[in-house]
């Protein structure tokens, strides 16, 4: 469990972006999947990577994100604890929860924060300042939508 | 000098001949009260007398206008004269000096062109003087007439007894103007310059004399002369550093009022800076605010992330928990000791297990509900961190809202406090009003400024001390070695008395002055108490003519309050100054030369002009009031008629065309055309 020698990717589209999303979202690369991965399986989409890049280490995941990461397995296999008996695996699936995430992210309203005519998706970073309170907005607002609905 | 008549001919607003006697007895009624709305011909009587005297066209109120612009025959006789014809226009002047009496008559000519352009010239002049005994003689030479009325009233002196309300005030500003008309008027009523005139001419002979002692004279001597020419170079040099440090010093105190002046607005709206500084303070609290709730929000985003999968989590969990329940996990018999039994065919009791018996499908059946140790291991920890997670979901929540709320609240602080910001941005008005804090440490700046210039002088002063004392060291020496080496000969004699008087000179030149400066400061103090308001009084003490013939005056504590008066205040030490050096002139006598004042009351509180109405005709030998309906009312009136010295009152009245009439009503009825009359605050 928590294997810490696995190299997490990313859509390499969104390279920049992650760097960008570093320096004013989060502090480190292993939230930001974490988020994208969260907001990706709550839409209950993924998407699988053509072209990925390693972005970081899974030495940096924490427990409690583990924990999700194989939640969010089993759940999709139906409880079945062979599924999360290779973290490798488990990493895979999440990072096409990830890219989806991601995507949903930038499509809902990360493109209003996004340099215009550039190749790939870059992060205004002037403008992007208050990027963690909308995000966490989001999350919340997300959070009572589910809890209304139940 | 008294005036006696003004008579008008088709003078600015007064068509035809207008005329006015003034009242002159200096004994009894002295007062003549001409009164007028504004633009009726006030300032028109002020004109016609500065005209008749001195041929000017521009009086010291036309200061941006040009003298073209000005025209003095009456548009209303030039409009019914024929075209192109022109028409006579003159003032006429009586007056009385020293017992001479005086008819002065300037002449003009004025024409309508063709195009509506006024065209006007003096075409005579003429002056008629009668001695006591009868002879007359008529002058008619302009600079006859010129010379004539110097000796009566020069031209330099005139605007102290001749003069508009504006000129008042200027003489109390602290500026080197007013420092030059203090002292020109000192000079020029007491005849200083003669003195002054005479210790240059001295000085310029002492030089002259030592030129050419130096080449005549023994070499000991010639060294002596040579150190002392170097001396009074020295002297000269540093008497024009002290005056360009008084010069320096007069700008840095001008920079001072004008800052003082501009700290003066800021004094009422000083709460409203100060509310606006709080604002800005909690603007910019609020902004670090913000800025430390925006990082604590990127540090809770990635644990507040959790919230969108918790439904998943809780099931899982739940999943999890009922699974420990069941026996699960961990299961109630290891799975490697059912395999064992299974093969060996022997139950840990030691019985036979046989195939297809009840116990043997039974332990088949256990053996299908257990699992390897790594999946047990495996749940029981994701067991324990999803209880973990799950129990730190409510945490999350009220961690993630109370941060989005008190964003919320910080960013509403800030607009609230941006819009009250605004508003009182609007009430201070524009941003070159925003920081009295720049104009204080202007203010300060030149005040430190002040300081060092003062010292500036000081040491310079000491200098000029140190080398007055080397000079007259270098002089006896001097003399002592003219007399040793018999060089007394009529150049040295010469050289010495010169140098004798002029310094004579100079001490009583410099005892003199100071004597004035201290006899006008005592009565001028004098006057200054009598016509000051009870407030006044009790804070304000005495004006004092300085060294450098700038005026200070000091509260009753001897500390200077010049900066901190009022306006009215200072027209009032303005005529107690001009007053004082009347009567130095007169030498303590009443001074025989009018006060002739136009509109001198607009600034003054009623005690103010109550105080002047009764003391200013006990001073002066004429007072001649040209008064407005704004500052000349029944209540006025009445204190001048309680004087006893109002003798004559005219209105100015407007009649058809537009022209002004002069109309004398007799004073008792004054009040009948009088209205009263609102005092400043």
């Amino acid at each position: 469990m928590m294997d810490e020698k696995i190299r997490v990717r990313t859509d390499s589209r969104y390279a920049e972006l992650y760097d960008g999303l570093k320096r004013t979202l989060v502090s480190e690369f292993h939230e930001l999947f974490f988020l994208s991965a969260c907001i990706g399986f709550s839409s209950r989409k993924k998407r699988k990577l053509v072209k990925a890049e390693d972005r970081f280490w899974s030495g940096t995941i924490k427990p409690a994100e583990w924990t999700v990461y194989y939640s969010m397995v089993l759940k999709n296999n139906a409880m079945d604890f062979a599924s999360i008996g290779d973290d490798k695996e488990v990493i895979k699936s999440i990072e096409e929860y990830a890219a989806s995430g991601l995507d949903i992210l930038v499509a809902g309203y990360l493109d209003e924060y996004l340099l215009a005519d550039q190749l790939e998706p870059r992060l205004d970073i002037n403008a992007a300042i208050e990027l963690p309170k909308l995000t966490l907005g989001y999350l919340f607002q997300q959070w009572q939508n589910s809890v209304k609905n139940d | 000098m008294l005036l006696e008549k003004l008579k008008l001919h088709n003078f600015r607003q007064f068509l035809g001949i207008q005329e006015i006697d003034f009242a002159m007895d200096a004994d009894q009624k002295n007062v003549t009260v001409v009164f007028g709305e504004n633009g009726r011909g006030k300032t028109g009587i002020f004109r016609a007398i500065m005209f008749c005297l001195y041929g000017d066209r521009l009086i010291s109120q036309d200061e941006r206008i040009d003298e073209s612009e000005i025209k003095l025959v009456n548009l209303q006789a030039l409009q019914q004269a024929e075209p192109q014809e022109p028409v006579d226009s003159f003032v006429e002047l009586e007056f009385s000096h020293h017992q001479i009496q005086y008819v002065l008559t300037r002449k003009l000519l004025g024409m309508l062109t063709e195009h509506g352009e006024q065209i006007e010239e003096i075409s005579s002049v003429n002056l008629v003087r009668k001695e006591p005994k009868g002879n007359s003689k008529i002058i008619t030479n302009d600079m006859e007439i010129n010379d004539e009325i110097k000796k009566v009233l020069d031209r330099g002196l005139k605007d102290y007894f001749l003069f508009d309300g504006e000129k008042i005030e200027r003489l109390t500003r602290a500026s080197k103007e007013q420092r030059k008309e203090i002292s020109s008027a000192i000079r020029n009523l007491l005849n200083v310059n003669a003195l002054e005139r005479s210790v240059a001419a001295l000085t310029k002979l002492v030089k002259q004399f030592e030129a050419d002692l130096k080449n005549t004279s023994h070499a000991e001597l010639a060294q002596i002369l040579l150190e002392l020419s170097r001396i009074e170079d020295k002297l000269l040099a540093g008497k024009e550093d002290i005056s360009n440090i008084d010069e320096e010093i007069s700008h840095a105190e001008e920079e001072k009022q004008s800052l003082d002046q501009e700290l003066d607005k800021y004094k009422e709206i000083g709460h409203l800076v100060q509310r606006r500084k709080d604002y800005l303070e909690v603007i910019e609290k609020s902004n670090k605010t913000k800025a430390s709730l925006l990082g604590e929000m990127k540090s809770q985003l990635a644990k507040s992330s959790i919230l969108l999968v918790s439904e998943t989590i809780l099931e899982v969990y739940k999943h999890l928990c009922d699974m420990k329940e069941k026996g699960e996990i961990p299961p109630e018999i290891r799975k490697e000791l059912i395999e064992r039994i299974i093969s060996d065919e022997v139950c840990i009791c030691g019985r036979e297990l046989i195939k297809g018996t009840t116990e043997y499908k039974c332990i088949q059946a256990w053996k299908q509900r257990t699992s390897d140790v790594v999946m047990q291991d495996m749940a029981l920890q994701l067991w324990h961190q999803l209880g973990i997670v799950d129990k730190s979901i409510d945490d999350i929540v009220n961690s993630t809202q109370s941060l989005l709320i008190q964003y919320a609240n910080t960013r509403n602080d800030i607009e609230e406090y941006e819009e009250k910001l605004n508003v009182i941005s609007e009430q201070i008005g524009g941003s070159e009003r925003s920081d009295i804090g720049d104009l204080e440490r202007q203010r300060t700046s030149v005040e430190i400024k002040l300081r060092h210039l003062e010292a500036k002088k000081q040491n310079l002063e000491s200098n000029q001390k140190t080398l007055n004392n080397e000079r007259s060291h270098q002089i006896d020496q001097k003399s002592e070695l003219e007399k040793e080496v018999s060089m007394q000969d009529e150049i040295t004699g010469r050289a010495i008395t010169a140098r004798k008087v002029r310094d004579a000179l100079e001490t009583v030149h410099d005892e003199f002055t100071k004597e004035i400066r201290l006899m006008i400061s005592k009565l001028a103090s004098e006057l200054f108490v009598k016509l000051l308001d009870a407030q006044g009084r009790e804070m304000l003490h005495e004006i004092a003519v300085k060294d450098d013939y700038s005026l200070e005056l000091l509260d009753r504590w001897h500390s200077p309050f010049l900066a901190n008066i009022s306006a009215g205040q200072r027209q009032i030490m303005s005529i107690s100054l001009i007053a004082a050096l009347a009567k130095l002139a007169a030498k303590n006598n009443v001074f025989e030369m009018p006060f002739f004042m136009d509109t001198p009351f607009g600034r003054l509180s009623h005690d103010h002009r109550k105080n002047l109405i009764f003391e200013l005709p006990k001073i002066c030998s004429q007072w001649i009031l040209l008064a407005t309906d704004t500052e000349f009312g029944r209540s006025e009136a009445k204190d001048l008629k309680a004087s006893g010295k109002w003798g004559k009152f005219y209105i100015l009245k407007a009649v058809e065309g537009g022209a002004t009439q002069i109309k004398p009503i007799a004073v008792e009825k004054s009040g009948v055309y009088l209205r009263n009359t609102e005092v400043p605050g």
